[in-house]
């Protein structure tokens, strides 16, 4: 039987030290990104993965957290060691 | 019986706004028993009946993990609603059906409120709502859009005939081979069970109990069904010896699976149109060779958009904060008695002179914000990002190190934390140590002023230069470190995803525009207002007995003016030795703005006494209202003549600019900080041929040397007391060896 698509996500974690966007595990997986997150949230929920803090607000910039220069800032998550 | 519905659905779909629109005012808030989490409660008035609406909290399934999953899916188990509206994005199906999936399970009527469909629409996506309600087991969807009360009526019209004629969806979720001849097990068993039947749909608790369900195990226990737990065990057992998975991921899986099935069937998405049509672009946007010649230029268009084209207005305001309402503030306070006192020169050479100082360059913020939003949020930005990973990678840098630096351009802080996302600890810190030589929105005010000051129509290639010289920098320092003590192998491409190209907005620019500017005009109100009253009390006292009296004292005589007289000599080499220069360096370190603000007051207290021209308000008002006009035409001249300046970079051309008024407008004249600096720099550098060369060493001192206090903390918190210590003597000497040989080289080339 093939690993399940959350096997996979899992897998793709344990396998690479460090944190890994949600872009780049949805390019690896070849799935789009409203279902990355989806797998991505089921083992969070489940104390697997974790988020990377996330970036703090600004105080001391006109462009607070929105950055002049990027969309959007990018989600990492990392494995989560038990 | 009171009819009652309950409105479920992820975070941040619109819910509460399609709750306020069902309810009105009819709204009552509470809190769940026991619970923390606010409970939301309204009547909708439908054929003469009230119907109870339960605002259920935001979730993206019903497992037993969070308070609120629990809160929702007992509400649902619990006070069985009439009915449940399932509040969906339309824009990301993908996410928001899973929970649609497990509300059908759970056997109660839905109806799927498909909101924001104008987002999901403007996205090119296509969703066929039959196909949705067919792939759901026959269960009603509706399009709204919330936030404009459209489909209101139709979700209304769905709400009556599902409270009529109940309902239930039934789904298919496909469970195959061991895991769907348990389920069914199970459910037999459940079946025969009277008191379960009528609790539970008996597939729902099958499927809970192999997903082994804490809160479900947790009450059959409570109601003595121990064989019921004990035949879910081995079952459990029997499914993870046979595939050797956790019987809960593979339901799971199985869900999402038939989430991506009725995805496939019921949306049409453009991507592979966008994607090929942005691909072309790409080609040649993102080339090697091409790919960086056209992010330089397209960065050069930006800060000529934002130098010259905010120009006009920036000196507009500049008139009406420092003359218009620093003379008529003057003559207030004269007439209420407080002209010469303390107050009175607080409120003018301190809070006007230094706050005004800085909100002079609203314009100039507007402009770059405008720019800025115009590349982003058309999808180059990405691109950008995209050819400087490959130059950076091309140093010897990581690849992931392009996020924090391009952070950088916005504000150090951010950037020194976004070097989280590095796993070795080595890449953190020189990547957090390089992003400090990009050069922050705080610095941009200060290349303006001096820009327009020393170097008129070319200050916009004044400002590229400075931010392409912190690119430079940064690029050595990184390459001479990763060759040297942070010696290792070469980095990995960075994955990135490059978003389809689309039209900008006007309205997402304008709102960004508007974000980012606000951000700048509540610091000018707290930290600016703060420092540039704690500078005028420096400069009102005297620094011995013998040159002066509180607020009546030169400011070259003052404690400011003679503590940073001590450190000026060491910039003489640089050509900016002057005391007002090197105080603003000083007060730069509490934010890099407050170098604008300080020199404004300085020079507002040295040079407002010199020049009172004797008008009237009602002339002094005309006066500025003309030159608003004035302004207004220049700025469209300013944006019209970046074409031929730009035509005129290729060699050997030389195309005239167009000029649709005389020369001498009022708002086109220098300032009164500009030519306050003309005559500090020409005297500082030794000759006013020199003034400008000097300049341009000041303003690669300001891009270089020590980031501001809040960037300098979240090294030390992030690094530690060592490191934050190595960054700032390493700045200052990189900073000062920079502008000695800027101006020392100047010298001998230009002057």
């Amino acid at each position: 039987m093939s690993k399940s698509k959350l096997g996979q996500v899992l897998e793709s974690f344990e396998n690479s030290p460090g944190s890994k966007s949600l872009l780049a595990l949805a390019r690896e997986l070849n799935l789009s990104r409203g279902q990355t997150e989806n797998l991505v949230d089921y083992w969070v929920r489940k104390g697997r993965i974790r988020a990377v803090a996330q970036q703090p607000e600004c105080h001391t910039c006109g462009s607070k957290k929105a950055c002049p220069f990027i969309f959007e800032m990018p989600r990492y998550y990392e494995f989560a060691d038990e | 019986m009171t009819q009652s519905i309950a409105l479920a659905g992820n975070p941040n779909v619109g819910k509460s706004t399609l709750f306020n629109a069902l309810t009105g005012s009819r709204q009552h808030v509470g809190n769940w028993p026991g619970k923390t989490v606010e409970k939301k409660e309204g009547r909708l008035r439908l054929d003469d009946k009230d119907i109870l609406v339960v605002d259920l909290p935001g979730t993206y399934s019903l497992t037993a993990y969070s308070i609120e999953e629990i809160i929702a899916r007992d509400y649902i188990v619990n006070e069985r609603p009439t009915a449940v509206v399932a509040v969906v994005n339309a824009a990301n199906l993908d996410r928001n059906l899973y929970l649609v999936t497990q509300l059908i399970e759970l056997g109660v009527p839905v109806i799927v409120a498909l909101n924001m469909t104008d987002v999901a629409r403007r996205r090119g996506l296509a969703i066929s709502l039959q196909g949705l309600s067919e792939r759901l087991g026959g269960i009603p969807v509706v399009e709204t859009v919330g936030n404009r009360s459209e489909g209101l009526d139709n979700l209304k019209e769905a709400i009556r005939l599902v409270l009529e004629y109940p309902h239930t969806g039934h789904i298919q979720t496909n469970f195959s081979g061991i895991l769907k001849e348990e389920v069914d097990h199970l459910r037999s068993v459940i079946q025969e069970s009277e008191t379960l039947r009528e609790v539970f749909l008996s597939a729902w608790l099958a499927t809970k109990l192999l997903e082994n369900d804490q809160e479900v195990i947790a009450r059959l226990k409570s109601q003595g069904e121990e064989e019921l737990l004990d035949l879910a065990r081995v079952s459990r057992e029997r499914i993870e010896n046979d595939t050797g998975e956790d019987p809960e991921i593979l339901i799971a899986d199985q869900r999402y699976q038939f989430v991506d099935q009725v995805i496939d069937s019921a949306v049409e998405r453009p991507r592979e149109t966008l994607i090929t049509r942005s691909e072309r672009v790409d080609e040649i946007v993102t080339h090697k060779i091409w790919g960086l010649p056209i992010f330089l230029l397209l960065m050069w268009l930006v800060f000529q958009f934002t130098s010259n084209v905010s120009g006009p207005f920036l000196d507009w305001v500049d008139v009406f904060i420092n003359d218009f309402i620093y003379k008529w503030a003057g003559q207030v306070l004269e007439l209420v008695g407080l002209g010469n006192s303390w107050l009175g020169s607080l409120i003018r050479d301190g809070v006007i002179a230094g706050v005004g100082g800085v909100l002079v360059f609203v314009p100039v913020l507007l402009f770059l914000y405008l720019a800025l939003g115009v590349l982003e949020d058309s999808g180059y930005m990405a691109r950008a990002a995209f050819v400087m990973d490959r130059v950076m990678r091309w140093m010897g840098l990581h690849g992931k190190s392009f996020l924090p630096m391009i952070i950088g351009f916005g504000c150090t802080v951010p950037a020194v934390y976004a070097t989280r996302t590095l796993e070795n600890e080595k890449d953190r810190k020189l990547t957090a140590f390089l992003a400090t030589f990009m050069s922050c929105g705080a610095r941009l005010p200060v290349y303006v002023v001096f820009g327009a000051a020393f170097f008129g129509a070319s200050s916009g290639t004044l400002v590229f230069g400075i931010y392409l010289l912190g690119i430079v920098v940064a690029l050595i320092t990184g390459f001479v470190m990763k060759n040297t003590i942070y010696k290792s192998r070469p980095p990995a491409p960075f994955v990135m995803e490059l978003p389809p190209y689309r039209i900008p907005r006007p309205r997402d620019i304008w709102n960004q525009m508007w974000e980012r500017t606000h951000g700048f005009l509540v610091k000018s109100g707290t930290v600016i207002l703060g420092v540039s009253m704690a500078l005028w009390l420096l400069m009102a006292v005297p620094a011995h007995q013998d040159t002066g009296l509180f607020n009546k004292v030169e400011p070259g005589d003052s404690l400011f003016g003679r503590i940073s007289s001590l450190i000026a000599p060491a910039f003489k080499p640089a050509g900016f030795g002057s005391w007002q220069t090197t105080g603003s360096l000083m007060t730069g370190l509490l934010a890099k703005e407050v170098i604008i603000s300080t020199m404004s007051q300085i020079y507002a207290v040295e040079s407002h006494l010199q020049n009172a021209v004797e008008t009237s308000f009602s002339q002094d008002l005309f006066a500025v209202s003309a030159d608003f006009g004035r302004a207004a035409f220049l700025t469209v001249q300013q944006a019209v003549n970046i074409l031929p300046r730009t035509i005129n970079l290729i060699p050997l051309v030389d195309i005239g600019e167009l000029s649709f008024l005389p020369e001498s407008s009022g708002v086109e004249g220098a300032t009164r900080l500009e030519s306050s600096l003309l005559r500090s720099f020409a005297e500082s550098a030794g000759s006013s041929a020199a003034g400008p060369v000097a300049a341009v060493a000041f303003n690669v001192f300001v891009l270089l040397y020590i980031p501001c206090v809040s960037a300098v903390s979240a090294m030390r918190q992030e690094f530690g007391p060592r490191w934050m210590w190595a960054q700032i003597i390493y700045t200052l000497l990189i900073a000062w060896t920079a502008a000695v040989i800027v101006f020392q080289t100047g010298k001998v080339l230009f002057v």
